[in-house]
């Protein structure tokens, strides 16, 4: 982690108003710059391409299924190495509307722009697209990306522009 | 491990502050240079505002935090750059008035426009900006070696020489009515202190039929999470270099993974909860130091909307006002609370994301729960007087450069 700091020293006390005698004078503000944290952060979400069954799309999706999918896609586009990304799985949204199918995960920040790279280049799911199941191809998108995960978690704000 | 370069990545920052907040803000003119409330008025545009705080705490701050805290509306309205040079919204809204609007559209790639305190910031594409005949100047726009420059064009509309008939007008006139005539979905919200972001007696926004949305919290409990010591956070005076160096370094480790249960806890990831046993092939987060973390039951409050920077330090002094306006109550000394905001309107390049702050609980747990009952209320009493001559420690974190797309 590669940081710069430096201390602000306090604001100096005017002379002529004197603090009272208890109080003592705040401690400095101390402030640093992170560049490099351990983690990135992705927000993905999983979609389907027809031909694709109604009972497919509303299934909700569990973690296994989403950890599958992702080996998966490392698998195809870094071989063994792909595979030994380690991957957290942080959450997965409850399928409401238009959220369907989004989950949040974390990689090595080292790591990210072969994972998003992998990730958007791969489809996946049944061979037999159109079969009786109707299972379809898969592939995933990804939503955000950021090394900090205060800065995705509320989305861009843009859905506030459409009526 | 892998060659790929990342470059976005490289340019993505944590501006991180530690400090103290004054022992009295007046709400009435609360400060405005210094951290945290600089970072608040560093990000004009606000989407989402979230408040985090213990439940217990927040029970028996909600009257009062609800009488006392403005009520938000913002309006969506339809309009073209020309209607709003049109005389009655621009004598009312712009020259009088002071509002706060942005248009929607990616920066970067799309015409996006801002106004604020009179400044209309319009930044377009080479092409567009050639045919207005206006002056701008170029933006960085990601430094890809293949794209196309951008240009920002910065109107002060509220130069004296800015009215009907002159003659630098005409040329706005002329642009606004030949080249940027199309109709953009904009966010409105007037600044004015009596209303409520929309004046009461102009609902019609001068006849530009708005939609006006109301901006009330939505409420989300998250019971049982796991929250870890966060007195560790607080500055101290190190006696040696050595010792404040060490101190330091772990200080900045500790704000990261703070900053990262945070915004865990306002996702509503299950990984922060006291039950959760998912399996370690799935993920293999912690709560920062969970072994001395402690179930607590948490509220968040979540204001979506358009929301001005003023309101947000308007939230910060009541909050810090209500928690300190009863002095004798342990549970509001020992309490902490955050609020994070995320922007609106980012630019292409070094975009400022949003920023979140935590302020800590004005005493340490073991001050707030002392032993003995005799000792109770002695130790308390001096220990909550102490504190509150001396401002409670926080953290803020300013978050640059994420890519959101959705």
């Amino acid at each position: 982690m590669s940081t710069t700091s430096q201390s602000h020293p306090a604001e100096p006390e005017s002379a002529k108003r004197k603090a009272p005698t208890e109080q003592t004078s705040s401690t400095p503000t101390l402030t640093f710059t992170t560049r490099n944290p351990l983690w990135t952060y992705l927000k993905l979400q999983l979609t389907h391409q027809p031909p694709v069954s109604q009972s497919t799309l509303t299934q909700p999706l569990d973690p296994l299924t989403a950890r599958t999918y992702l080996s998966a896609a490392l698998n195809q586009f870094l071989g063994l190495s792909g595979t030994a990304i380690s991957i957290d799985i942080l959450k997965i949204e409850p399928s409401t509307g238009t959220n369907a199918k989004t989950i949040w995960i974390r990689v090595p920040a080292p790591d990210a722009s072969a994972v998003v790279a992998a990730l958007s280049s791969w489809v996946g799911g049944s061979s037999l697209s159109g079969d009786a199941n109707g299972a379809g191809n898969v592939a995933w998108r990804v939503c955000a990306k950021g090394n900090f995960l205060q800065a995705l978690v509320n989305g861009s704000g843009a859905e506030m522009f459409v009526p | 491990m892998l060659e790929f370069n990342d470059d976005a990545s490289r340019r993505e920052k944590c501006f991180t502050s530690l400090g103290q907040l004054p022992p009295f803000i007046d709400p009435k003119q609360p400060p405005t240079r210094k951290v945290p409330f600089s970072a608040i008025l560093g990000h004009p545009f606000v989407h989402t505002v979230e408040v985090t705080l213990p439940k217990e705490a927040y029970t028996t701050i909600q009257a009062s935090l609800d009488s006392k805290l403005q009520k938000l509306r913002y309006a969506r309205v339809f309009m073209s750059l020309s209607s709003l040079l049109e005389t009655e919204f621009f004598n009312t809204y712009i020259k009088k008035g002071n509002i706060l609007m942005i248009s929607e559209g990616r920066s970067g790639s799309d015409s996006v426009f801002t106004l604020r305190d009179g400044i209309l910031k319009l930044e377009l594409s080479r092409e567009i900006f050639e045919r207005t005949g206006l002056t701008g100047k170029p933006i960085r726009s990601g430094g890809r070696k293949h794209a196309k420059e951008r240009y920002i064009i910065e109107l002060n509309l509220r130069l004296p020489s800015m009215l009907h008939g002159k003659k630098g007008f005409k040329r706005i006139e002329w642009a606004f009515q030949n080249v940027l005539t199309q109709s953009v979905a904009w966010l409105f919200f007037d600044l004015s202190s009596e209303t409520n972001g929309i004046a009461d007696d102009d609902l019609s926004l001068k006849g530009n039929h708005p939609q006006i949305l109301p901006c009330s919290p939505a409420i989300t409990e998250h019971p049982q999470i796991l929250v870890p010591p966060l007195d560790t956070l607080k500055l101290q005076d190190s006696s040696t270099a050595a010792a404040a160096a060490t101190h330091q370094a772990e200080l900045q480790n500790q704000c990261t993974e703070v900053s990262e249960w945070l915004a865990m806890v306002s996702l509503g990831s299950p990984r922060v909860t006291a039950a959760d046993d998912v399996d370690p092939y799935l993920s293999r987060y912690s709560v920062p130091d969970a072994d001395e973390a402690q179930p607590t039951d948490l509220v968040s409050l979540r204001w979506r909307g358009l929301i001005p920077s003023k309101w947000i330090v308007g939230l910060l002094v009541q909050l810090l006002c209500v928690f300190s306006g009863s002095p004798h109550s342990p549970t509001h000394s020992s309490a902490w609370f955050a609020i994070s905001a995320n922007a609106l309107g980012r630019e292409a390049v070094e975009a400022r994301d949003g920023y979140s702050l935590l302020v800590l609980p004005a005493l340490t747990m073991a001050a707030a729960a002392p032993s003995g009952p005799e000792d109770e209320e002695k130790v308390g009493k001096d220990a909550i007087a102490a504190a509150r001559r001396l401002g409670r420690h926080f953290v803020s974190w300013e978050f640059v450069g994420a890519s959101v797309l959705q």
